[in-house]
């Protein structure tokens, strides 16, 4: 982390200076006493406000706080922390006021542009050896990984004339994650299928235990290995920790994403739509943390995460999720490879594509050959596969196994809306009316205002 | 109230200020009072209520307007008053602009205006009052400065326009174009703030910058050098008449005499040691000195002899060197230091009389008119330093004499000029009852004499003039007034006021003892000039004011009339004159001290305050910038050469520490302080000494912080992970292919890539800029290390790299 400051003369100050310029012209020339005494008048000021600013600065550090979950769409505060810390060499121990605090926030897509923003809050009063906290607000609509900093705190008190920077270069990270949306009830249908007759077997709860899930009071039959000693001398009453009861319903979820590449710059829409959908469906399948789940992630960086469905381990399945890019349809075999190798029979696998399958016949098609030689329309999405006719997979004698047992949601095709209603994306629009609210609050007094900030944009719990 | 409020107001204040100092240097209160009243109706008319707020268009006419009326008046005015039409110009665009709808540029346009009058009104005013003034701005605008500030950035937090405020060409041409999908909204949260919030800071950083600019003004103002011989003397565009002081004096005249207040010079008195001196009694400045008497068309008045005897002689010594010996072992002399304030033709210069102005070519002595007289320009301040011998010293106090030596020989017709009493038109006396009435005052006295004495032995001419002079003091008959008396056409007005109404002020005075002189052969003379009663017990100084002007009577004695107690050798040259005030209230009162009651001594303190502004300020040269600084600094510093020599260790010391346990020592220390010599010195030190401890504590702190770098770059835990990529930037610089300030690390790789691909040659080594960058992103953000494999592909794929872009640019040429 590393903090510079500079000085710089405002415009204002410049105007200040020509002004000076000429009334001590005018007292050399003329020799007018009086006109020296305002040269010296004006000089002074000058001098006290870039005295000033240094004061206001030194000793200042700022931190940033990020939400730790924010999916794409949703209202967020970003707080900063700043800190002026008491300091040997002062000689006046002086709050600093009026430091105007911006920030860059830079989003890269997936042709690496990258979109920049700031984000700007002024802190009035920052006390000496105290704290305060300054804090702007947005909204991001893409998911995707966004780099907040560096910081620039900058003061211009009391006079504007000179202004003060402190520029911090700590970056920070923020993994804005796929919306989700609503599973409808032929997801439901798929996973009681998908699990009909499976291998899951119940376990001996003595033998293994699942994960931590909570407290609650003993009962018959417990263990006293799981009692919570520290809650029950509190309570008065034996408590016990809970755990999870592994089913072991094992499941594996492909995703294709696999783009024409006719988007320039917006984000190809049934991209967005499969990852929306595979993060319900990861969050589904880890909240009911039923068995090991297993992700395999298509696209320009194929990834493969493998891990217990868990609610600890959703943060890092939809951060993979967030940061997925498209690719050309490449990467198809590799996630059938990696589900022939990594999952055991019987385990449902479910594959989200963003095209259709089976589609036209690809004989012969090496599976890493761009799917633009084949005979598509151009606005049809991207092309399909056979993935029947991959080579790669279809000399694995396992494949047959696996054809059985995997199931392929295509996000273009019709039947979508029975498995997902994606949440609906708020538009520019809606933060006019934002914007629109923040300028109504201005006319309020400023504890009314701090309310209706707080109340009206409070992000989604 | 609001931040933007209490702005508003602060910015009527200082409009209305600007105007005010710039008007009263002009005596002029049609303006201040016309922006002071525009001021204040432009926050509620316009401000507050919203009822009148001009637009672009109008304000735009009316400042159109204004210009005309200024380029009009420009024009017209005089040389010196044209600059008064620019600084009209800016009173009329700042009340166009006060009643404009208030943004950003408008408040700054009336700060700018307020502080262009303030400019203005410094090169055309001197008064106190406006260094008071000034002082009362500048708090106020440093004040504003902050509101405005303020403001700016809680303005800077507004929400940026929505989609839905866009104008009509915007939406219309934003509807041709692709339109960019926004990826991210950031707004700032709204956070006012109020004035109870910010008032404390605001008006506390305020107070302590007034203060500190004050004194760094203060110090920059005494230091800076004013250039050589030349006067830093503010030049009056409209140099003040004296009505008081007249070159002729003129009778009969009705109406109440004008009394100004008008400054006319300040006057102190010190020593050959230049020590202050304490003058006792009154004091009486002559100016000019009128010998001739004229009745003719109506009229009588007094006016300067018309002999053109002796040249005019310029420079010094302005006397007979006979004259001038004579004078100097005669008597103590006392220096006289005069400002006089700028005439507009009066060339006089008013002194205790005899006084030489030894060798000062500003000066020169007119032995035709007998007195001191000025060079041009008189439009500028003239400080002079005089060397007087009117005065009896008796230590530090000093007494005016009556009794002078002539300073050059009268001439038998100029003699006999100052005996002359005038006809009438008719070869008629015109002083029957002043004859007479002199005649029986001297014989009444003659006659109470020689009853005392038991014998008639006659009178001196200096006891004769005593007695006429009495007569006009005691005789409960005559009162002073300043109102004119109608005094009728029948009768000369001097033997009407003997004769019939003996009420008038000192001109009538002075013409009455001086025609009744005249009567018994005394030669006898008016002289005008200034009487000043007390000096300000602050700053031991006269302030003479034009109300101080009087009349009075010098009358000649031979050397043989002059009294043995009173003979010198200079009066033993030529004779001498004596002083006569038969003014009611003369300087009667030797040694009579004043008590200073609440107001006069109030007054005193102001009088003293405007002899500093005057002299230390506005008048401010190189002359008095030398008494004040420069020398005790030189002196100062011979002192601190001293320090090393052996007689500093051997003497000054013991007697230095013996001094600090001397209350005296610290008694006149402490006086030495409270003059302004020892404020400016003493502020100069501590500035001196509080830069030098700033000094010492910054080499210390940079000396530290060098220090605290060295150890930082001596750990080589940072440097060698992002050390591969400064490598990589490098090599591609080195071929044309810089990554912009702009771009980030990965933008940058991206786009190399696509370079290189294009690039048939380099099409292989594409790919490996961006897998570098994703090994640095991952040390740089995501807090890695690099293991051993991954550095060895690191030095790898830069290796391969900077071969295939040697061989690439090989290729290329």
């Amino acid at each position: 982390m590393t903090q510079k400051q500079s000085s710089r003369i405002c415009r204002e100050g410049y105007y200040y200076l020509i002004v000076l310029g000429f009334v001590v012209t005018g007292a050399v020339l003329r020799e007018i006493n009086l006109l020296l005494a305002l040269a010296g008048m004006m000089s002074g000021p000058l001098l006290l406000n870039w005295r000033m600013t240094v004061d206001a600065l030194r000793g200042v550090h700022v931190r940033r706080r990020l939400p730790e979950r924010v999916e794409a769409g949703d209202r967020v505060v970003i707080d900063h922390l700043l800190e002026k810390r008491p300091l040997r060499s002062a000689v006046l121990r002086l709050s600093s006021w009026a430091l105007a605090l911006e920030d860059t926030i830079c989003h890269e897509d997936a042709s690496g542009r990258a979109d920049r923003c700031r984000g700007r809050a002024v802190a009035w009063r920052l006390p000496y050896g105290g704290t305060t906290r300054v804090s702007y607000r947005g909204r991001f609509f893409r998911r995707g990984r966004y780099r907040f900093g560096p910081v620039t705190i900058r003061t211009r008190f009391p006079l504007g004339l000179v202004r003060r920077v402190l520029r911090d270069d700590r970056v920070d990270e923020l993994i804005v994650l796929p919306r989700r949306g609503q599973l409808g009830p032929a997801w439901n249908r798929l996973y009681r299928e998908s699990f009909r007759g499976s291998l899951a077997r119940p376990q001996p709860q003595l033998a293994r235990e699942g994960e931590f899930h909570g407290l609650r009071d003993w009962k018959q039959g417990d263990v006293r290995r799981w009692i919570h000693w520290r809650t029950t001398a509190r309570r008065g009453v034996p408590v016990v920790r809970q755990f999870e009861r592994r089913q072991h319903r094992d499941l594996a979820l492909l995703v294709d994403l696999a783009s024409s590449g006719n988007f320039a710059r917006e984000e190809d829409p049934l991209v967005e739509s499969a990852v929306s959908l595979a993060a319900t469906m990861t969050a589904e399948i880890c909240r009911r943390a039923e068995g090991a789940f297993l992700l395999g992630l298509g696209g320009r960086r194929p990834a493969a995460l493998l891990g217990n469905a868990s609610t600890a381990t959703t943060s890092r399945l939809l951060e993979a999720l967030a940061v997925a890019r498209a690719d050309r349809g490449e990467s198809l075999p590799a996630l059938l490879r990696f589900a022939l190798q990594e999952t055991r029979p019987g385990t449902p696998v479910v594959l989200v594509t963003t095209r259709s399958l089976p589609g036209i016949d690809l004989a012969g098609l090496q599976p890493d050959e761009p799917v633009a030689q084949t005979e598509v329309a151009a606005d049809a999405g991207p092309a399909s596969t056979d993935i029947d006719q991959l080579d790669e997979v279809r000399t694995d004698p396992r494949w047959p196994e696996l054809r059985q047992r995997l199931h392929v949601i295509d996000v273009g095709s019709n039947t979508m809306a029975d498995f997902f209603q994606p949440a609906e994306q708020p538009s520019v629009t809606d933060d006019a009316k934002f914007a629109t609210g923040a300028a109504a609050a201005d006319k309020l007094p400023a504890k009314t205002a701090t309310r209706v900030a707080e109340s009206v944009f409070e992000p989604p719990g | 109230m609001s931040v933007e409020r209490l702005f508003q107001i602060c910015v009527a204040t200082l409009a209305t200020l600007g105007t005010l100092l710039f008007g009263i240097g002009q005596q002029n209160v049609t303006l201040p009072l016309l922006s002071a009243a525009a001021a204040a109706t432009s926050i509620y008319v316009t401000d507050i209520r919203g009822w009148l707020r001009l637009n672009r268009f109008v304000a735009n006419l009316g400042a159109l307007l204004a210009v005309t009326i200024a380029l009009i008046d420009f024009f017209n005015f005089d040389r010196g008053n044209q600059l008064l039409a620019l600084a009209n110009l800016l009173v009329y665009l700042q009340v166009i602009l006060l009643f404009q709808q208030k943004d950003e540029r408008t408040y700054w346009q009336l700060l700018m205006l307020s502080l262009l009058q303030v400019m203005v009104a410094s090169a055309l005013n001197f008064g106190l009052l406006f260094g008071v003034l000034l002082v009362v701005y500048l708090l106020i605008a440093l004040v504003a400065l902050a509101l405005f500030l303020l403001l700016r950035e809680s303005h800077a937090l507004r929400p940026e326009r929505s989609p839905q405020d866009r104008g009509v060409w915007e939406s219309l041409l934003g509807g041709f174009g692709p339109r960019r999908a926004t990826r991210m909204v950031v707004e700032p949260l709204p956070a006012a703030v109020t004035v109870k919030d910010v008032l404390p800071a605001v008006g506390g950083s305020a107070a302590v910058q007034c203060l500190l600019t004050i004194g760094l003004t203060t110090l920059f103002f005494f230091i800076i050098p004013r250039t050589g011989q030349k006067q830093l003397i503010a030049s009056a565009p409209t140099a003040q008449r004296i009505v008081g002081f007249s070159d002729t004096v003129e009778l009969g005249e009705l109406g109440r005499a004008f009394q100004s207040t008008r400054d006319v010079m300040n006057v102190r008195f010190f020593d050959e040691a230049q020590q202050l001196l304490t003058v006792q009694g009154t004091l009486l400045f002559r100016g000019t000195v009128l010998e001739n008497y004229d009745i003719s068309g109506g009229r009588s008045r007094w006016t300067r002899t018309k002999s053109s005897h002796a040249a005019t002689q310029h420079g010094g010594p302005d006397l007979d060197p006979q004259f001038a010996a004579a004078l100097r072992p005669s008597g103590k002399s006392v220096i006289q230091d005069t400002t006089l304030e700028p005439l507009r033709r009066e060339k006089t210069v008013f002194f205790v009389y005899p006084a030489v102005t030894e060798g000062d070519l500003r000066v020169s002595w007119s032995a035709s008119r007998d007195q001191l007289e000025r060079k041009p320009p008189v439009r500028s301040k003239l400080r002079l330093e005089l060397t007087t011998y009117g005065f009896d010293q008796q230590q530090r106090q000093i007494v005016q004499r009556r009794v002078n030596p002539v300073m050059q020989r009268l001439t038998a017709p100029r003699l006999q000029a100052l005996t002359r009493l005038p006809r009438g038109p008719g070869g008629e006396d015109p002083f029957p009852r002043l004859r007479a009435e002199a005649a029986r005052v001297l014989e009444d006295a003659a006659k109470e004499a020689a009853m005392q004495r038991g014998a008639d032995e006659g009178f001196s001419r200096l006891e004769k003039a005593r007695l006429l002079e009495d007569y006009f003091l005691f005789d409960p008959r005559f009162a002073y007034s300043l109102d004119g008396q109608d005094r009728g056409r029948r009768l000369d007005p001097v033997e009407q006021f003997i004769a019939e109404k003996p009420i008038g002020h000192c001109e009538y005075f002075a013409s009455a003892l001086t025609l009744m002189l005249r009567s018994q052969e005394i030669p006898a003379r008016v002289v005008v000039g200034f009487k000043a009663d007390r000096s300000n017990s602050y700053g031991g100084f006269f302030a003479i004011e034009q109300r101080h002007a009087h009349s009075w009577v010098e009358v000649y004695l031979r050397p043989d009339d002059v009294p043995s107690r009173l003979r010198t050798e200079a009066t033993q040259l030529y004779g001498a004159w004596l002083r006569l005030d038969p003014t009611p209230g003369g300087d009667a009162d030797f040694g009579a001290e004043s008590s200073i009651g609440l107001l006069t001594g109030v007054s005193e303190l102001l009088d003293y305050s405007q002899y500093l502004w005057s002299n230390y300020v506005v008048g401010l040269d190189a002359q008095r910038q030398g008494d004040l600084i420069y020398r005790p600094l030189s002196r100062v510093g011979e002192g601190v050469s001293h320090v090393f020599t052996k007689e500093m260790w051997q003497e000054t010391v013991p007697a230095f520490w013996k001094s600090l346990f001397d209350a005296e020592t610290w008694r006149q220390l402490l006086v030495e302080v409270l003059t302004l010599r020892g404020f400016l010195l003493a502020l100069l030190a501590v500035t001196l000494v509080t830069f030098t401890v700033w000094l010492l504590r910054r080499l210390v702190h940079l000396a530290r912080g060098r220090r605290r770098r060295r150890a930082i770059q001596g750990d080589s835990r940072t440097y060698p992970v992002v050390e591969f990529y400064q490598r990589l930037e490098k090599l591609l610089a080195a071929h044309g292919l810089a990554r912009a300030p702009t771009q980030t690390q990965h933008e940058f790789a991206v786009t190399i890539g696509g370079e290189l691909r294009a690039r048939g040659a380099l099409r292989e080594v594409a790919h490996l800029p961006k897998q570098l960058v994703e090994f640095f992103y991952r040390v740089r953000f995501g807090g890695k290390t690099l293991d051993k494999q991954q550095t060895e592909a690191v030095e790898q794929q830069l290796a391969q790299l900077a071969a295939a872009l040697d061989q690439g640019s090989a290729g290329g040429r």
